[in-house]
């Protein structure tokens, strides 16, 4: 800690040691003093927390310390338990680990009771519990659920296709328009994104409309006043450049000439027309232009006159630009429609709806912020617009402002703008500026300077390197960097490398980017390698983060870091080769999985027979394991315009075509295909996935492979998403394959993906995705590649709403529009802003070792690394050419070891016997099979009716009253309290009149519906019910069932067995000598004794 | 003696054990015992009513809940508004149902909630319900479950009616009832001569118990010197078993595996299944997975409430024609109707071809029925009966009897009732619901009258299917998977409790969404009463069960949670668990190694297995080699194939058996050779479904065609009229046949866009290309197949010369222009590429894009025969490169799923095109 930090901090907390680095708060644990400047909380906070600083300790800290000692921070004690402080976190892995760490240092058992259910979660994980708190309120069905990212997506873009292509058959201009610029497919993905940002932003279901409305207007304002005044000022710029310049060449004379005409003739006349010829004008060469401003103004003056022409075309084409927000709309609400009668809700409904419901419901918004005594937000740099608001609803917006509001809670923000890298999502770190400007000016701002997680040499590596690329001045809002204090030891050992890319095939040719990366994955691949080879020049030696001691590295200690997800392959690809094993960290490429194609292939090729792709595709595959001359010669053998379909062909094959061994194969995939037909829907789709995989042994098989952690996992997250189709509407195998096939075909965006259980696996993941994780090796790979930044011809601008382009049918090309030029401004220069954050990240995560590669050229990254080698002691190493080429250039295959395929086969256990019901029983008696029975045919019209007439008549039976007083109107009895339909209650009632009441009435015991457990020796128990059982006045014991649906001599059988089990169970209880038994068919009211 | 238990099935447990006791006593050896005297509150209630003389109509479910949506329905806007806009959906009425029997449970009326409301609103608002609910059920003679309970304790009470056995009274692992059942026993109590209660659990632990005092309370509470009513209270020390296993899984599916492997082998030392029980805390989701271990290795298992019975497929099969109802005739939902085995009358095989060739969606059957139109089969008529009868249930309105009948009467059409596809158990509860729509519809006297339209049918059935559970096995054979609910009083000699993650215990209350904990607290505070529970006494409740089940169990104790859900969120322990574990002072679990499981089950033999995994492996091996290197191994077109069949292969290639050579095919080997071979070798192709937007291939079509047709008419065509152009276009989509040109909404769009792009075509021509006399000859000239008249180009190789054959897009007299058009923005980089056949000028036509109107030379014609020439050498010796030329050909390629380089190598399978690299 500097010096003059350290007194600062003192001086603010009255403390007189400043040499103290770390000191006791109210508990036993040891903070430092900046941690322990948080944790007094003695304000409503600001925490600026750098990389390594902390924070989460810090936060656990605060916590514990408002739960045991309130008092120590001012508050009351009484009812401060954890159910009352809220805090919430950006991930469920955060939200864990600070639970986690609050349970180990509280020790009240009620406190660490409540804390299981204490609000410590994600935002959207307490929106979820407000909204089951309040549904009704909420205006969302009490039995709601949530969609998984992947199917709302997929939904989303099913009714986006549908409610255009519903637009186009009902003839509405918007949908026609939008179909005809990009086709129907296309307009439906942009129009997803386009509800998918307006959602994020928090935006009502119709503010796209107006706001493109208010933007028309100012946008026709522009074009009175500001537009052509830049224009001018532009053009005159460039010509008073010209003059200075003193031009002397004819040309480029001349070309000054025509824009000073072109310019007169505009600014007299300021038409379309004039500004396409001064745009021409000022478009000359460039080559003609030599002098040193030349190039900068012209494209300012050009860069003018595009947006006053983009302003006129927006003007004037607004009918058609306009099409995109309606369309927007109405998809949004077909969406909403959907969710509301499938009773579902999204991701960002959880957000969209909680923060509505504070809105509209004081109430409850007042509930909440009365019952939060505090509220602690981790990560806060990172929260979207809603979550913003709705931070801002349970606080109070005054309390936010002015501390001195009495009762609101008490709150403590954590954050870091460095880190600020979810801009894509819809993230604004604004709001986080600005807490923290006005938290600085009352004095309530602190910030961590501490670094604990990485080597001091690495530390200097980010004070040097990281203000340059942190810098305010390039890009506006861009957050500085602070200094960072070390606090590990120093190791003496290199801190940084810096791999460049050498290609000893370079033949000065531009290589394509595919290859320039594989090369790079193989030299970073050997490299990592060499890291973990203990005895070899290259070994890198690690501190144990869970012993503190120095050992050489593991492939567990590495973390290959990439900016994107998409370009994983190589390098996972090149580490498998060296022999290195990795786990791919949520890929965006799971879609893509051969396992999951084989999968899909095998349902496809069970269901829908006629389709020879996925039936060769199954063939192949280790499904079935048929080789590829296998599969060759069954193909070549087949006529296809014979008609009949390859499977026929396949299944039939002659044994000429293929060997014994291939003929076992395919015996055995058709087997295993009509095992799944036959299967399929008896069970889940889950189950038959699971199934599938166990019968064709494929996880056995993957086995085999180099990358088979991740192979498993991924049959895992597949297995586990077929679980839950049914949740999510899809019950049926089919319908589960066709959803998941779609989402083959569009994959869903990416998502924060869990972190597997890697082993002493090297991980791969994206940079996002390492946010808030340490590793004592990280490689940040493929700092060349260029920002992906673009933006759709239609695109969302947080500010101005749904910006489009023109497409012009004359030109046939898109031409800009003045909005959606300004969004493009702001996006990029966020974009660029956030490169720079993420190469923060990125570096940050290192404990030990950096490295940085690069294979393609062509980013920031890469210039500003080799800017900074350049320096005199950059304190980073780099390989010379001939290094790299003897080191790491080569690299060879290594094949992995093929695991013992063998493994014993498991044998069922034998089943145990249990209870069987006595119409089972009577059933193998009469010699029926298991279902057969009265009820097997239940669903025919006769026999539905028959059913319904024996659960009535059954209920009437047993509850009409034997010893009816004589006012006793039994009809009337049976109609209203039984239910009994019109036309069955004479029936009914002639057979309780003729036999029941008398019979029954007059018995010595009668006992109604009488259940029994029958337990015979060595052969179970058996169970059942028996409808009356009566003593008669001459001692005899009967036993009487019931149906109805009149005699069936076909059951006669049956129902003799039911009597005689009956009567068994009867006689076993009571110990009876005898019971005789009858069956009454209680519509012919006739009767079979036995 | 009458004994009062929580379950049946604790009832069974306690006879079973009586009778095992016993000496048979009837001469079969035969042991058997009425079942009324083990009985349960349920059981008890159901028997007074019975033998009432003059009850009122029972309301059974889901009968209160339909009275209750009526009621809410009626409310005045001002109670409404009480709710929340809410109050409206489908689904509020169970919230409110479950309210509304908890409070009468508590024995409050009307008039008792609305004064203790205290200016609540949902109170208020609950309370204006009961009142209309109570009117309700007084004005017609119904009873709910409250009111038989109340009648029954009167009738204890007034000595009109016992149980029978009621000399002694038991009553045993009970500690949760409602204040209505609590006074039931305590009347039976009163009659009886002697009764013992036994609480489950050790008293003197406070923090353990706390949410059970108010049970002994009551008991203590009947302060009567004449009653002889004795607690036994469970010993704390009476644990037997040794102390209990903590497991701390990877995740939910790995601590099922573990869990079902602990219970092998414990079934596998000797202990009969049914001594073993887990206790799934988990909810449904631990159930199946359970389920599904426990199957793979062998061990009988049964569940009560295992799956949902709304998630079966059954009912997925089953509401299809509810989701045609409400989403139309989609091609995607009937082919899934029919694919799946449930519909036995549904011929997959038949119908599933056919039905692709409709439209994605529909309005009406009708389109179907033409799609089926040359199916001679009873499964096709059976198909348009079914749809026919489906689109006649939403054209009018219907009595629920009338609309049932016919529902049933579609599931019989397409075989969705027959038993012999469907398990019998599946096909009851589906009867029982729909029995039970019917009871409760015609109780409340909406069952043959009041025709409605279809969305209420289907809001009487889902509210009567939610929250009902299908079970899983036969009941009481082999392990027992039970709810910790379920488990209470239950005694087993080995015990699972899995699933313990943070939350596992809390019930799913759907009451809560009316009936909050701020409203609970504020009630029980009223009463003077814990009547209603909360989250915290759900918390405690989970202490008490899990003790219990720790407490009871003689063997092994096994309690077990996963380190993270099935998202792969992390999962914390339940707190309950980590009490447990610090009063035992157990040690923290560390994460567990994943259990490795068993690879393989069923009769695949394992020579199959090997060899598939050999394979597999060398493809692995193979494909690790980067594309370059990959080269010239001689296999064929990148199918592993012996070097006899590459060979044989090279030579068929070579003397034109396999192919004669186009400029299409030989681009299409240019791009990727694997995708010839899928297309020229083994002969795929995909299977037509008719899109709902044309492909982009049939876009090019049209514009080819009209393009022939315009010149065609006028060789020296230079600007036709939009019209004619538009004419064109429709001429020439006319003659594409019907399912390319996919919905025809979509494609009149399309075609317009067709329109506008010749349009500008032709003004390009206009203006830039020279004019004077060049005239076409030839359109979509073809030359070099057999029936052409033009011959092929001859192309000389190292071995045979080949023979080229193609077709011109058009060719000028003049200067033997040839011109090659090309629709897509994206096609110019390929355009550049592309090979005319030699001596003719070419220029490539781009009619789409940016720089669609620019020309391009035509490389020398020599220099292309040479191009062909080496590209047919190096398809025929091996020396090709085996891989796609460009990544984004992956994305759109039709054998994508058969391929194996694009899911194996680096280069092509995860790179995601749509978001295109900018380097
Ligand atoms: S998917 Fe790619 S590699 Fe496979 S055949 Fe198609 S284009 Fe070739």
């Amino acid at each position: 800690m500097s010096n003059q930090l350290e007194l600062s901090l003192a001086e603010r907390m009255g403390i007189e040691d400043v040499t103290d680095t770390s000191i006791r708060s109210s508990g036993q644990r040891e903070l430092s003093l900046e941690q322990l400047a948080v944790v007094r909380f003695d304000d409503d906070l600001v925490v600026t927390a750098g990389a390594g600083s902390g924070k989460t300790r810090t936060l656990v800290e605060l916590y514990a310390n408002l739960v045991e000692s309130p008092e120590s921070v001012g508050m009351a004690s009484d009812d401060f338990g954890p159910e009352r402080i809220l805090c919430l976190t950006f991930t469920e892995r955060a939200a864990r680990e600070i639970k986690e760490r609050i349970r180990e240092v509280i020790s009240d058992p009620e406190h660490r009771r409540q804390l299981e259910t204490a609000p410590i979660s994600t935002f959207h994980a307490f929106c979820a519990s407000v909204l089951r708190r309040h549904p009704l309120e909420a205006n969302i069905d009490p039995g709601f659920s949530v969609l998984s990212d992947d199917v709302a997506q997929e939904l989303l873009m099913r009714i986006a296709v549908e409610t255009l292509h519903r637009g186009v058959a009902g003839g509405d201009l918007a949908a026609r328009q939008a179909v005809q610029l990009l086709g129907l497919a296309r307009a439906g993905e942009r129009l997803v994104h386009l509800v998918q940002a307006i959602r994020t932003a928090g935006w009502e279901t119709r503010q796209p409309i107006v706001r493109f409305e208010e933007q028309l207007e100012q946008v026709a304002a522009a074009i009175e006043h500001d537009l052509p005044r830049s224009v001018a000022a532009a053009v005159e710029a460039l010509i008073a450049a010209a003059r200075d310049a003193n031009l002397k060449q004819p040309k480029a004379r001349g070309y000054l000439t025509a824009i000073e005409a072109a310019y007169d003739a505009w600014s007299e006349e300021p038409t379309p027309a004039n500004e396409e010829i001064l745009d021409q004008a000022c478009k000359a060469p460039y080559a003609s232009w030599r002098f040193e401003a030349a190039t900068e103004l012209r494209h300012a003056a050009r860069d003018a006159i595009t947006l006053l022409r983009g302003a006129r075309a927006e003007l004037e084409h607004q009918a058609e630009l306009g099409c995109w927000p309606a369309l927007a709309v109405s998809i949004r609400a077909a969406y909403r429609d959907v969710r509301v009668s499938r009773r579902v809700l999204d991701y960002d409904d959880l957000l969209l709806r909680t923060r509505d419901l504070l809105i509209s419901h004081p109430g409850v918004q007042r509930h909440y912020s009365e019952r939060f005594r505090a509220v602690l937000v981790d990560e806060h740099q990172d929260t979207d617009p809603v979550q913003q608001e709705i931070l801002t609803l349970l606080l109070g917006a005054e309390a936010i402002a002015d501390q001195s509001i009495e009762g609101a809670p008490r709150w403590c923000v954590v954050g870091d703008a460095k880190q600020a890298i979810y801009g894509f999502r819809g993230a604004r770190v604004e709001a986080y500026r600005e807490l923290a400007t006005q938290a600085d000016q009352r004095d309530a701002l602190r910030i961590l300077r501490s670094n604990y997680r990485s080597r001091p040499e690495l530390v200097a590596f980010h004070n040097a390197f990281f203000p340059d690329v942190l810098d305010p001045d390039t890009h506006a809002g861009q957050a500085p960097y602070e200094e960072q204090v070390a606090h590990r030891k120093p190791s003496g050992e290199v801190a940084v490398e810096f791999l460049r890319p050498f290609d000893p095939s370079d033949n000065g040719k531009a290589k394509p980017a595919v290859s320039q990366r594989e090369h790079e994955a193989r030299a970073l691949a050997m490299r990592l390698k060499a890291a973990c080879d203990p005895d070899g020049v290259d070994t890198i030696r690690v501190e144990d983060p869970a012993n503190g001691e120095t050992r050489p590295a593991k492939p567990g200690d590495i973390a290959v870091l990439l900016r994107r997800m998409t370009d994983v392959e190589p390098y996972r690809h090149a580490l498998q080769v060296v022999g290195l094993e990795s786990v791919v960290v949520g890929s965006g490429s799971f879609y893509g999985r051969q396992e999951v194609y084989d999968c899909l292939n095998a349902i496809d090729a069970a269901l829908t027979p006629r389709d020879p792709i996925p039936l060769i595709a199954f063939l192949r595959s280790p499904m079935a394991g048929l080789t590829d001359e296998g599969i060759y010669r069954l193909a070549r053998n087949w006529d296809r315009r014979s008609g009949s379909p390859l499977r026929d062909h396949v299944f039939s094959s002659p044994e000429s075509v293929l060997s014994d061994e291939e003929l076992a194969v395919i015996e055995d995939a058709r087997s295993i295909l009509n095992e799944l037909v036959n299967r399929a829907d008896t069970e889940s789709p889950g189950n038959t996935l699971a199934w599938l995989l166990d019968r064709t042994a494929y996880t056995a098989i993957v086995d085999a492979l180099p990358d088979r952690a991740q192979r498993r996992a991924n049959l895992r997250r597949l297995v586990s998403i077929a679980d839950r189709a049914p949740r999510d509407g899809t019950k049926l195998l089919a319908e589960f394959a066709a959803g998941f096939r779609r989402r083959t075909d569009v994959p869903p965006r990416e998502r924060d993906a869990p972190l597997p259980d890697a082993g002493n696996r090297a991980v791969i993941m994206s940079i996002h995705q390492a946010k808030g994780l340490e590793f004592p090796i990280v490689a940040v790979a493929d700092i060349g590649s260029r920002s992906r930044f673009r933006i759709d011809e239609v695109a969302f601008d947080s500010e101005l709403g749904i910006v489009a382009k023109r497409w012009d049918d004359a030109l046939g090309d898109w031409i800009p529009t003045l909005s959606h030029e300004r969004a493009k401004q702001h996006a990029k220069e966020r974009d660029a802003a956030e490169e720079e954050r993420l190469l923060y990240v990125a570096s940050t995560r290192a404990r030990d070792r950096l490295i940085l590669s690069a294979g393609v050229k062509g980013n920031v990254w890469l210039e500003l690394v080799e800017a900074f080698a350049q320096r005199d002691d950059p304190g980073l190493v780099t390989p010379s050419q001939s290094e790299w080429t003897d080191r790491f250039a080569t690299a060879a295959v290594i094949e992995s070891e093929l695991p013992d395929p063998a493994r014993s086969y498991l044998e069922p256990l034998p089943t145990a016997p249990g209870d069987t019901t006595a119409r089972e029983v009577a059933g193998l008696l009469a010699g029926l099979p298991a279902d057969a029975g009265p009820r097997a045919s239940a669903a025919h019209d006769s026999m539905r009716a028959a059913r319904w007439r024996g659960l009535i008549g059954h209920e009437a039976l047993q509850r009409v009253p034997l010893h009816p007083p004589s006012d006793f109107d039994l009809e009337g009895w049976l109609n209203r309290v039984v239910g009994v339909d019109a036309d069955e209650i004479p029936t009914l009632a002639g057979f309780i009149e003729d036999h029941v009441q008398p019979t029954l009435g007059t018995a010595q015991k009668v006992d109604r519906e009488h259940p029994f457990r029958l337990r015979l020796p060595d052969a179970g128990t058996v169970v059942g019910t028996i409808d009356c059982l009566w003593q008669g006045t001459d001692g005899e014991w009967w036993i009487w069932d019931y149906k109805f649906g009149g005699p069936n001599p076909d059951l006669d059988a049956f129902h003799d067995a039911q009597l005689a089990v009956y009567a068994l169970a009867a006689a076993a209880a009571l110990d009876l000598g005898r019971v005789s038994g009858r069956v009454w068919h209680v519509d012919g009211t006739e009767h079979r004794d036995l | 003696m009458l004994t009062v238990v929580p379950s049946r099935r604790a009832a069974n447990q306690m006879i079973d054990r009586r009778l095992a006791e016993h000496e048979p006593l009837s001469g079969f050896g035969a042991r058997s015992a009425w079942t009324h005297d083990t009985t349960t509150l349920r059981e008890l209630t159901a028997r007074a009513y019975r033998d009432h003389p003059s009850p009122g109509r029972l309301l059974q479910s889901p009968a209160p809940r339909f009275l209750l949506a009526e009621i809410l329905e009626q409310l005045e806007p001002e109670v409404r508004s009480l709710f929340g806009p809410g109050i409206g959906l489908a689904g509020t009425a169970r919230a409110v149902e479950a309210a509304i029997a908890e409070i009468r449970q508590a024995g409050l009326s009307a008039l008792d909630l609305a004064r203790a409301t205290g200016g609540r609103r949902r109170l208020k608002a609950l309370a204006c319900v009961l009142d209309a609910y109570e009117r309700k059920l007084t004005a017609n003679d119904w009873w709910d479950e409250a009111d038989v309970l109340v009648s029954a304790a009167d009738r204890v009470r007034s000595g009109e009616w016992a149980p029978p056995g009621l000399d002694q009274l038991g009553v045993s692992g009970l500690y949760d009832v409602t204040r209505l059942q609590g006074r039931l026993l305590i009347e039976l109590a009163r009659r009886a001569a002697q009764t013992t209660i036994i609480v489950p659990f050790d008293p003197h632990h406070e923090r353990l118990c706390a949410y059970a005092f108010p049970y002994i309370k009551m008991w203590e509470g009947v302060v009567d010197p004449g009653l002889a009513i004795d607690i036994e209270f469970l010993d704390g020390d009476q644990q037997a078993s040794d102390l209990p296993v903590i497991l701390r899984a990877a995740d939910p599916a790995d601590e099922a595996a573990r869990v079902a492997e602990w219970i092998r082998e414990r079934a596998q030392s000797g202990c009969a299944l049914e001594e073993i029980s887990v206790v799934a805390a988990g909810g449904d989701r631990t159930y199946a997975l359970l389920a599904r271990e426990l199957d793979r290795v062998g061990v009988c298992h049964h569940a009560r409430r295992a799956v949902r019975l709304a998630e079966t497929p059954l009912l997925g099969a089953t509401l299809m024609v509810f989701r045609l109802l409400d989403e139309g005739f989609k091609r995607e939902h009937l082919q899934a109707w029919v694919s799946t085995a449930l519909t036995s009358r549904l011929d997959a095989n038949l119908l599933a071809a056919p039905l692709g060739t409709g439209p994605p969606a529909s309005d009406s059957p009708a389109i179907w029925k033409h799609a089926l139109a040359g199916i001679q089969s009873p499964s096709a008529a059976a198909f348009n009966t079914a749809l026919d009868q489906v689109h006649e249930l939403a054209t009018r309105e219907h009595s629920p009897a009338a609309f049932w009948r016919k529902y049933e009467h579609i599931l019989d059409v397409v075989g969705l009732s027959e038993t012999t596809v469907i398990p019998t158990r599946d096909r009851d509860r589906w009867e029982e619901t729909i029995d039970q729509v019917r009871q409760s519809l015609t109780m409340l006297g909406r069952w043959d009258t009041s025709a409605v339209g279809w969305r209420t049918h289907r809001r009487h059935l889902l509210e009567s299917l939610s929250g009902k559970s299908a079970p899983i096995g036969t009941a009481s054979r082999g392990v027992a998977v039970l709810t910790p609910l379920d488990a209470r009083a239950l005694v087993f000699h080995h015990t699972a409790v899995m699933g313990l993650g943070e939350g596992a215990y809390a019930r799913q209350q759907s009451a809560t969404a009316v009936l909050g904990d701020g409203e609970r607290e504020w009630l029980n505070e009223q009463i003077g009463e814990r009547v209603f529970r909360t989250a915290t006494d759900e918390a405690r409740e989970a202490m008490l069960l899990l003790t219990e089940r720790v407490g009871v169990t003689s063997g092994d104790v096994m309690l077990s949670y996963a380190d993270q859900d099935d998202d792969g969120n992390p999962q914390l322990p339940a707190y309950a668990l980590t009490a447990i574990e610090d009063e035992l002072e157990l040690e923290p679990a560390a994460t567990s190694e994943r259990h490795a499981v068993e690879a393989w089950r069923f009769d695949r033999s394992s020579e199959l297995v090997i060899r598939s995994q050999e394979l597999e492996r060398q493809r692995a091996v193979y494909f690790a080699h980067a594309a370059d290197q990959r080269r010239g191994q001689g296999n064929g077109f990148d199918g592993q194939l012996s070097p006899a069949t590459t060979a044989e292969l090279a030579a068929e290639l070579s003397d034109g058996r396999l192919t004669h050579w186009s400029a299409s095919r030989l681009e299409s080997w240019r791009q990727c050779p694997h995708q010839f071979f899928m297309r020229h070798v083994l002969r795929l192709y995909e299977l037509d479904e008719q899109p709902l937007e044309a492909e982009p291939t049939a876009l090019g079509t049209v514009a080819h065609e009209a393009l022939r047709r315009l010149y065609g008419e006028t060789p020296a065509l230079q600007k036709p009229s939009r019209d004619s152009i538009a004419a064109a276009v429709d001429a020439a989509g006319a003659s594409l046949p019907a399912r390319e040109r996919g919905d025809p909404a979509v494609w009149s769009v399309l075609s317009e866009q067709v329109t506008a792009v010749l349009v500008r075509y032709f003004e390009y021509v206009g203006e830039k290309v020279p004019t004077g006399g060049r005239a076409p000859v030839a359109f979509e000239l073809s030359f070099g197949r057999p029936d052409d008249e033009l011959p092929p180009v001859l192309v000389t190789t190292s071995t045979e010369p080949v023979e080229l054959s193609g077709r011109l897009d058009r060719l000028d007299r003049d200067q033997f222009q040839l011109y090659v058009y090309f629709l897509g923005a994206l096609a110019w980089a390929e355009a550049e590429q592309v090979v005319p056949p030699p001596s003719v000028t070419g220029t490539i036509h781009c009619l789409r894009g940016p720089k669609a109107l620019d020309e391009v030379e035509a490389p020398n014609p020599n220099k292309i025969r040479e191009m062909i020439g080496i590209t047919i050498d190096a398809a025929v010796d091996g020396g090709y490169d085996p891989s796609p030329a460009d990544s984004t050909l992956c994305k759109w390629c039709d054998f994508r799923r058969a391929c194996r380089i694009a899911s194996s190598t680096p280069t092509y399978a995860g790179l995601d095109p749509t978001r295109g690299d900018a380097e």
